[in-house]
């Protein structure tokens, strides 16, 4: 494999039974970037970097952490390493230091240095004040924010987040997404699971977006736009089941897609130019005597994407 | 090194539960403790080490008897307020029935005992007869039925020495009176020390020599020290499985797959886990011996065979708590499998 990137994945597959979770998948992180796993729950995201940081050995195909295979050199892989997985994975009866010099530990740092260390991540994470503080009854966001930390502890030249903002308040979110950048400034290299297509337009150099097990779409957000032919995404509510509607809609030209939502009933449209299309859509819902009580107009975005390749919107699962 | 990191963080963990910390140091010596409270005395069998405290019964004996020399009844009332019987009668004397009665019925006593006037004729002719009459509280059961089994076996000395007069007046012929005096006197001494004897709980043919004090408490500390080593193994096993359910409770909580990410070998972080609970068990194990010798005065015996069965103890827990727990998936199986599996190893093995 080639060393000159920091994540190397080439055709890693993972199956559980009968279920193929990952369907050889292959990626490559340049040194320095933040890359972002874009997919919906059971896409394979938490799979993949379960094989990159050690946790599950892959039914075949290798990786490569700053140029140490996951298969034949895991130790030096996981040193490079640091991973901040989903779940808080915390000591909840011991205090922030305690957690992180326990930690700091596990990674090889001892003495001053693990001190400074530790001193150094609490001010990161801005927990200094409440070091001493038992971890356990720490508010949610204090714990997301320690449990970035001791992936932290090493100077990993990789960082793997696994959803770290899944099910936090907004603060704490973007408070979360300010350290990601910062720790990309300071040159490690990210990779940052997700579904929230806002997080990884914001955040990512490159986007790997999957689906089902599979990689089904990667490269830069304006790149991946490009994959939608820059089409605006319309959504279209209507008073009645628009099953006979979307038919009529799918004719105008200038449609390239539509597509009822099963979760709310809406229909999401994929258009040159709303401004042309708009008109006859409400033409045709007349003739038909559909009532449309609400339109969205959105540019294109990588929900587009996610619907154009898959012909689901990504929070449909 | 990062075994001991690993171990030294799941001790910390371990030692702020105060549950846990009660069921590793308090509970088993509670539980001898317990038994030793509710049951030393019956070990010891003495009432100076804390053991049944049979109380004294207080008797009043009042002696009407006419006889003046030879006097039976002064025999009777002597024997009674012998020394041999001050750890069971407190015995003192009054002037007349009247006196007697009335201690006893204002609580003064708890017995009278009331000598017959001719008490001394019935006891030393072959046909005479008399009744000792016994006046007590009718609430009272034990010290009245001591009493009345120490009378009753005066008495039977007495009527040994009548038998005897029969006998040899069958063999003699007729006797005179200080002859019959004489064999009937020392007949009743004979059988009042005898008499005596047995009530020392030592038949005259017997030399049974009762245990020194310092031996009777050494057989209670062993009985102690038998107790509380069978709660030390149990108590051991159990904390063995409990510490090692800690590999459970961090792969429930995503600390174990989070230690897998860090490059630290899965064997290092098993070592660590059985460090942990040998070191937690090693130190439960010589706490609760200290604390056991200090206050049941339990002597454990020669040092270095004492250390080789504790580490040969922890190491058997440490490793019968990881096998328990390889067969358990969730810390909810946990508890009821690990109690379940020490009561029935338990039983098996004579602890209860």
């Amino acid at each position: 494999m080639n060393n000159g990137f920091a994540i190397e994945a080439q055709n890693l597959k993972k199956s559980f039974g009968e279920l193929q979770a990952v369907q050889g998948v292959s990626f490559r992180a340049e040194k320095g970037e933040i890359l972002s796993l874009l997919g919906p729950n059971g896409a394979g995201k938490s799979t993949t970097i379960s094989m990159l940081s050690g946790l599950l050995r892959p039914d075949d195909g290798d990786a490569c952490i700053e140029g140490h295979s996951i298969r034949t050199d895991a130790r030096e892989a996981r040193a490079a390493l640091g991973v901040v997985p989903q779940d808080i994975a915390i000591y909840p009866d011991l205090s922030a230091r305690e957690n992180l010099v326990f930690w700091g530990k596990m990674y090889g740092l001892r003495g001053t240095e693990l001190k400074k260390r530790v001193d150094e991540v609490l001010e990161i994470i801005g927990l200094t004040d409440r070091q001493k503080g038992a971890s356990g009854k720490f508010s949610g966001g204090m714990k997301r924010r320690l449990n970035i930390g001791i992936a932290l502890l090493h100077k990993p030249q990789v960082v793997i987040m696994d959803e770290p903002t899944v099910g936090i308040d907004p603060q704490s979110r973007r408070n979360i997404l300010d350290n990601v950048k910062e720790l990309n400034a300071q040159g490690m290299t990210v990779l940052y699971t997700t579904h929230y297509m806002e997080e990884a337009q914001e955040l990512s150099d490159h986007i790997a977006v999957m689906d089902h097990g599979q990689l089904i779409a990667y490269g830069t957000h304006d790149e991946l736009i490009k994959l939608v032919g820059e089409q605006d995404r319309i959504t279209v509510t209507t008073n009645v089941e628009p099953d006979g509607v979307i038919e009529a809609w799918r004719k105008i030209e200038g449609v390239h897609h539509a597509n009822a939502s099963r979760t709310d009933g809406t229909v999401a449209l994929l258009a040159d130019d709303s401004n042309l299309v708009l008109p006859h859509l409400f033409e045709e819902a007349a003739r038909l005597h559909v009532r449309i009580t609400s339109v969205d107009v959105q540019e294109p975005n990588l929900e587009a994407v996610f619907l154009h390749l898959t012909g689901r919107a990504l929070r449909d699962e | 090194m990062k075994i001991l990191d690993i171990a030294f963080k799941d001790i910390q963990r371990a030692l702020r539960s105060t549950f846990g910390v009660v069921m590793m140091f308090i509970v088993p010596i509670m539980i001898p403790g317990i038994i030793y409270a509710a049951f030393g005395g019956a070990l010891n069998g003495s009432a100076d080490s804390g053991g049944f405290n049979l109380a004294v019964t207080r008797v009043v004996v009042v002696n009407l008897d006419r006889a003046t020399d030879q006097s039976a009844g002064a025999i009777l009332a002597d024997f009674l307020q012998s020394k041999d019987l001050k750890t069971l009668l407190d015995t003192s004397t009054a002037t007349d029935e009247a006196q007697a009665r009335d201690r006893v019925n204002t609580k003064q006593a708890d017995v009278a005992v009331i000598i017959p006037s001719d008490f001394s004729q019935a006891a030393f002719t072959n046909n005479g007869e008399s009744n000792i009459v016994l006046y007590h509280d009718p609430t009272l059961t034990i010290g009245p039925l001591i009493v009345k089994q120490v009378l009753a076996q005066f008495a039977d000395g007495f009527s040994g020495a009548r038998i005897t007069l029969n006998v040899a007046e069958q063999q003699l012929g007729a006797l005179d009176a200080t002859m019959a005096q004489n064999i009937a006197r020392q007949y009743a001494q004979w059988a009042q020390a005898q008499g005596a004897q047995q009530q020392g709980g030592q038949h005259p043919l017997l030399a049974i020599q009762a245990p020194p004090s310092k031996a009777t408490n050494q057989g209670t500390a062993s009985m102690m020290a038998s107790m509380t080593a069978g709660m030390l193994v149990f108590f051991a096993f159990y904390t063995a499985a409990v510490m090692a359910q800690s590999i459970l409770k961090e792969e429930e909580d995503g600390t174990l797959p989070r230690l897998f990410t860090t490059p630290t070998a899965r064997a290092t972080i098993l070592g660590g886990k059985f460090v942990a609970i040998f070191l937690m068990v090693g130190v439960q194990v010589l706490v609760v011996m200290i604390i056991s010798s200090l206050l049941f005065k339990i002597t454990w015996g020669a040092p270095l065979m004492v250390a080789l069965s504790i580490v040969g103890l922890v190491i058997c827990a440490a490793g019968f708590g990881l096998f328990l727990l390889s067969f358990i998936k969730t810390t909810r199986q946990a508890g009821p499998i690990i109690g379940g599996v020490l009561t029935v190893t338990s039983m098996l093995g004579g602890l209860y």
